[in-house]
């Protein structure tokens, strides 16, 4: 079930650039689950007024049930929840995780794997680089960064990958030619991109202007909500009203009120959470809905979404 | 005793129209028999430069023929495929093999109405099968033929119509 929790210890941390710190989570007394590449899990940090969950990918190998690495940016505009693993974790502390989930699993009938990382974005091939170099698999990555800001990793990846590893650093100008990417590859190549939006949706248009197949293009964002207008959810069995604030999600504030929704990803691309829609309209920011659901009006993922109109009335 | 009439059965290839892929670098064409006027519009829409057409007799030769060209495929390719229902599913599976994506092959409405039939007694594949019951080319046993269609073997579902009394012989239908 995804509201399962485990507790985990954080063993070490480490501050591999000057906006990313790494974090060693041990399970004590027990080994953690082992996982597939790609996996994530969800962190609880409890902050002032409410709990934030953020999905965190996994960068240890899948295969180590000793310990997780996970890797938190301190973002420009944080709601509270990577400022918090910055500033108020410490070696020794507890925190609680969801058991690992995959959104964005390596396609194994592939020919060929192109990684496509972009900052912090390199965390999920992490954990796929350790498996695809067991199964022996042909794979380059691509590291697009900004010197040592965002650039962790970087030389360990170089040394480990030799000519599979070509590393794009913003800071010294070296531009990453992203159409070069896509010429003379073989049927059965596919891409796999993550990173901020605009690098997603950059390679995707592209990928789409070439003849690319949408099916060999995989991408997993780290889409925190966004924030917007306050506006309140009712839930219509109920009648109970819960106001949704300008900085927090539906899902976050249907939590605070006590209100259980099964949710997984908490980024708008898995439906785990989606909810009826009985009145009200709504602004979709999901990845997971169809062009047509969306239409309808009838259903929302509350986890990122949020209302046009001064109430929703949802069932849940 | 007539076989029940099962629910809608959802395995059974529904077959769209075909249109070209604007996007694609290289459209391949693959015909067994006559070339459909469907396909022939969309073949004869392409410049040369960014077509081939290989024709064939069966399956073998069509694997072979499109191995030749595979390594010179780029990653933008869209085939086209026309011929019995066995054989364009044989090369679909093909080539999802050699990594293409179900997107990218198209497979044009076979021109018969004849099925390969999969026996689960004896796991023998009977071919032009346009009569139900028919009689299995394997075991002889006499097989309902159903729309439960596997594309990993391009064939329908066949299972033994009289198991409990092999002198009842249903009425035979014509396959639509």
């Amino acid at each position: 079930m995804s509201n399962d929790q485990i507790t985990v210890k954080v063993s070490a941390i480490e501050q591999v650039a000057p906006s990313i710190r790494e974090f060693t989570l041990v399970s004590e007394g027990q080994s953690l689950y082992p996982f597939s590449p790609g996996s994530h899990v969800v962190v609880a940090m409890p902050g002032e007024s409410k709990t934030f969950k953020n999905a965190y990918s996994l960068m240890s190998d899948p295969w180590d049930t000793d310990a997780y690495r996970i890797a938190v940016r301190l973002q420009d505009r944080s709601r509270g929840g990577s400022k918090y693993m910055h500033e108020n974790v410490e070696v020794g502390d507890e925190l609680k995780i969801t058991p690992p989930a995959n959104m964005f699993a390596p396609q194994w009938g592939a020919k060929k794997h192109i990684l496509i990382a972009g900052g912090v974005g390199i965390t999920p091939f992490m954990s796929y680089l350790p498996e695809l170099m067991r199964r022996d698999t042909d794979f380059e990555l691509h590291y697009l960064y900004r010197g040592a800001v965002t650039g962790a990793y970087k030389t360990e990846l170089s040394d480990e990958l030799g000519n599979r590893y070509f590393g794009y650093d913003s800071g010294q100008s070296e531009k990453c030619d992203i159409t070069t990417l896509f010429v003379e590859r073989r049927l059965g190549t596919h891409f796999y991109i993550c990173g901020p939006e605009s690098l997603i949706n950059g390679v995707k248009d592209l990928a789409s202007d070439l003849g690319v197949p949408d099916a060999a293009v995989h991408y997993e964002e780290f889409a925190a909500p966004q924030s917007g207008e306050p506006f309140e959810v009712e839930i219509k069995s109920s009648g109970v009203v819960v106001p949704v604030g300008a900085e927090e999600s539906m899902l976050e504030a249907l939590e605070a009120a006590n209100l259980e929704i099964v949710s997984l990803c908490r980024g708008g691309v898995c439906g785990q959470c989606a909810c009826q829609v009985k009145a009200g309209e709504i602004e979709h920011r999901d990845h997971y809905l169809s062009q047509t659901e969306k239409l309808s009006g009838s259903v929302v993922m509350p986890c990122v979404s949020r209302a046009k109109s001064k109430r929703l009335v949802i069932e849940i | 005793m007539q076989p029940e009439a099962l629910p809608e059965v959802t395995s059974r290839p529904v077959y769209q129209p075909v249109v070209k892929s604007k996007r694609s670098t290289l459209h391949l064409f693959v015909v067994a028999g006559d070339m459909p006027s469907t396909m022939f519009e969309i073949f004869s829409s392409c410049e040369a430069s960014e077509c081939k057409l290989i024709t064939v007799n069966d399956t073998s030769e069509a694997q072979q023929k499109v191995q030749e060209v595979l390594p010179r495929l780029p990653l933008s390719t869209t085939i086209y495929v026309a011929g019995s229902e066995a054989f364009i599913w044989f090369v679909y599976e093909y080539m999802i093999s050699e990594g293409m994506m179900p997107e990218q092959v198209k497979l044009f409405t076979p021109p018969e109405k004849a099925r390969q039939v999969f026996c689960c007694h004896c796991y023998q594949i009977t071919e032009s099968v346009t009569q139900s019951p028919a009689v299995c080319g394997g075991c002889q046993r006499l097989l309902a033929v159903t729309d439960h269609f596997a594309r990993k073997k391009g064939a329908y579902f066949g299972y033994q119509v009289n198991a409990e009394d092999p002198t009842d012989i249903p009425a035979s239908e014509e396959l639509s």
